[in-house]
């Protein structure tokens, strides 16, 4: 095994093998950048470009585009405020606003450093996960997806900042639009109003853009300046984003493992993960004040968590043939191109190769994060252009991701739709975050909810994996109140055993 | 058996065979594709799944053969059975539904069902396009078919490239707008 981990890497470096996935990278980064042309796109536009090469080479080129896109994707998430991937959106609840603050290098420092950290220790979870993989995955059946997504909605009230009942009335918000299209059973349409391009229902990435960027803009032009309000100096610089990853580096582990988990699973979709993980982060904190308006921990969890499921989600993938998202569905195309079989016996027969896409998913973030740090400096500058001079390119950006997301005027439509909600809900106080989450496990719980119940009536409620989630989801909701009563009752003893004293 | 939402490709063979050839199948709907449909059966959460042979060949033979081997063809749809190792012994629809002593009404729904099976992606123009461009288009893509640097790229794939001329592709299609109005009213009542 250490032969195959160690002839994996040097087969990594070998001529075009590198080369190739510099190529990669370079177009990951552009595809990341832009906002909408996610990299699910991009690898079908490339999958005609490996039929004449040998499978590693072929695999060099999409990991390494693959590998970066959720690392750049949170440059415009902080800059701009607009999602540059679906992973990404996380990133901007509090990588945004230290932009505005003027510590958009801090924001860009910590998001590199911690994508890096991530993807290491997804990859490696990969090879280590090998043996163990199997009975792994084979343990999450439509009941265990269930307890996931229900994990998510206890989420919610942690995504709601200070407005509580707010956030729940969003997410339930979210979860209703989640409803739009063909339901999952029986195929039959709800609120399409006739319209075919509603039927696979609301485009995450047109809804994202409109929700979070629209706004972003329509601010940035009332105010008549530049993003960053402030001037922060030194302490807005890239290299404190670097050593607030360490600083905090018990978050970005932990929500590197989260990341992993959800990328092994396959059906939990990457943009669940970084929801949960940034949920964690907030619920980890003692000091949750800063949260939402520019806490750099919340740019680590996110940006740990993205990167971390890529290495994972290709578990399912190689060892069973199932893959977890559409990029990945996408690079099992690839396998097939390669005349190769997925299955268990890849994970024997090809292990060299498997170790090889492990170091090419490291090797590809470390060379973008080197690239990137070369530049943070001079691309957080941008925070300070007037806006006047921003926003068409802005727009640009917003309206071709928006209309990407289904290369529709439908999603143009979506998107403008969703940036007059998220104006409106920003303008009356209300938390973004939990309509997302909402959005994203509507179909989820859903899905799954319908299955269980029909293959396992009510008895999927008793399964052993089922009750731990839906315990730890319990956790989730009631331990931050059971610690604030704890406190407040020791505080009100102190008080009185002083007062008897006195 | 797992599938996609009613009336897809995963979940017509199963109801259809359930209302002619009498099996006894649970359809479970809702699974998202192909991938999680064969996970399901991999995770034992159902005992089977709808697919075509393509599928198997490409992304899914480890469940039919080797140590991890968990499933076999119990049934194919239409009149013929290819030559495989998995197929082996393995009965086609129609046939069985002979077999079976089964109506004129039941193979007409076996055999409507299957149209779609028989031309996979086909390739269309609009109407009104003039018949000598139509016989340039169907050579075209006969030549292309022959190509043997293709027919290498399809085998190393594992994907079988058995392509039907224009005039067969017609045929079948005739054949499918001409169904019997009785066994269209039973397919629409044997899917929902």
């Amino acid at each position: 095994m250490l032969e195959a981990f160690l002839s994996g890497l040097l087969d990594v470096f070998a001529y075009p093998t590198f080369l190739l996935m510099l190529l990669g990278i370079a177009a990951g980064f552009v595809v990341g950048i832009l906002p909408g042309i996610g990299s699910p796109g991009a690898m079908a536009i490339m999958l005609p470009f490996i039929f004449a090469m040998k499978p590693l080479e072929a695999f060099a080129f999409l990991l390494g585009m693959y590998a970066v896109t959720a690392t750049t994707g949170d440059i415009t998430s902080i800059l701009f405020g607009v999602p540059g991937e679906v992973v990404s959106a996380a990133t901007i609840i509090d990588g945004h606003p230290m932009a505005k603050h003027g510590e958009a290098g801090r924001a860009l420092g910590a998001a590199l450093m911690s994508s890096l950290v991530g993807a290491v220790i997804g990859a490696f979870t990969l090879a280590a996960a090998i043996p163990i993989v199997t009975p792994l995955v084979l343990s999450f059946k439509s009941p265990e997806f269930l307890a996931l997504g229900l994990l998510g909605i206890a989420f919610l009230a942690v995504l709601s900042g200070e407005s509580k009942l707010k956030g729940v009335l969003a997410g339930g918000m979210g979860l209703v639009l989640a409803m739009v299209g063909l339901d999952p059973q029986e195929n039959i349409e709800r609120y399409t109003f006739g319209l075919v391009g509603l039927w696979e229902g609301v485009g995450l990435v047109a809804a994202l853009v409109g929700l979070f960027a629209i706004p972003e803009i329509v601010d940035l032009w009332v105010k008549g300046t530049g993003i960053a309000e402030t001037q922060v100096g030194k302490l807005g610089g890239v290299w404190q984003g670097i050593k607030d990853t360490f600083i905090h580096l018990g978050i970005t582990l932990r929500c590197s493992m989260i990341g992993t988990f959800f990328g092994l699973v396959p059906g939990v979709s990457g943009a669940l993960s970084q929801w949960v993980a940034y949920g964690h982060a907030v619920q980890s904190a003692s000091d949750k004040s800063r949260f939402g308006k520019g806490d750099v921990r919340g740019v680590l969890g996110p940006g740990a968590a993205n990167n971390s499921g890529i290495g994972a989600a290709m578990i399912p993938t190689i060892a069973f043939g199932v893959p977890g998202s559409a990029t990945t569905a996408i690079l099992l195309g690839a396998f097939i191109i390669q005349g190769l079989q997925p299955g268990p016996k890849m994970l024997t027969e090809k292990l060299s190769l498997i170790f090889s896409m492990v170091w090419l998913i490291v090797v590809s973030n470390i060379i973008t994060v080197m690239v990137c740090l070369i530049f943070l400096n001079q691309l957080a500058k941008i925070t300070h252009i007037r806006g006047a001079l921003l926003i068409p390119a802005l727009l640009t950006l917003v309206f071709l991701g928006g209309y990407a997301d289904t290369n529709s005027y439908l999603a143009l439509a979506i998107t403008l739709s969703f940036g007059v909600v998220g104006l409106v809900m920003v303008h009356q106080g209300w938390p973004r975050p939990p309509m997302v989450l909402g959005l994203v496990l509507g179909p989820l719980i859903e899905r799954n909810l319908f299955i269980s119940y029909e293959v396992y009536r009510f008895g999927f409620l008793l399964r052993p994996i089922v009750v731990v989630i839906i315990v730890i989801a319990l956790a989730v909701l009631f331990l931050p109140n059971i610690q604030e009563m704890v406190i407040r009752r020791s505080a009100l003893k102190e008080k009185a055993v002083v007062a008897s004293e006195e | 058996m797992s599938s996609f939402g009613k009336g897809g490709p995963s979940h017509i063979p199963p109801a259809v065979f359930n209302a002619t050839l009498g099996t006894k199948f649970k359809v479970v709907t809702g699974y998202e594709g192909g991938a999680a449909q064969r996970l399901a059966v991999k995770n034992k959460e159902v005992q089977g799944f709808c697919t075509t042979f393509q599928t198997i060949m490409s992304v899914a033979a480890d469940m039919f053969e080797g140590p991890g081997a968990c499933c076999k063809v119990l049934i194919v749809a239409g009149s013929e059975v290819e030559n495989h190792p998995f197929l082996k012994g393995v009965p086609a629809a129609e046939k069985l539904a002979e077999k079976l002593g089964k109506g004129k009404d039941d193979l007409a729904l076996l055999r409507a069902t299957h149209a779609i099976n028989r031309i996979n992606l086909p390739q269309a123009v609009a109407p009104g396009v003039p018949q000598d461009r139509v016989q340039a288009l169907r050579r075209a893509f006969e030549k292309a078919f022959a190509d043997p640097e293709l027919r290498a790229a399809a085998e190393k794939m594992k994907m079988d490239l058995s392509p039907k001329t224009g005039e067969e592709v017609s045929r079948i299609v005739q054949e499918l707008l001409s169904t019997p109005k009785p066994v269209l009213a039973r397919l629409k009542e044997v899917i929902q």
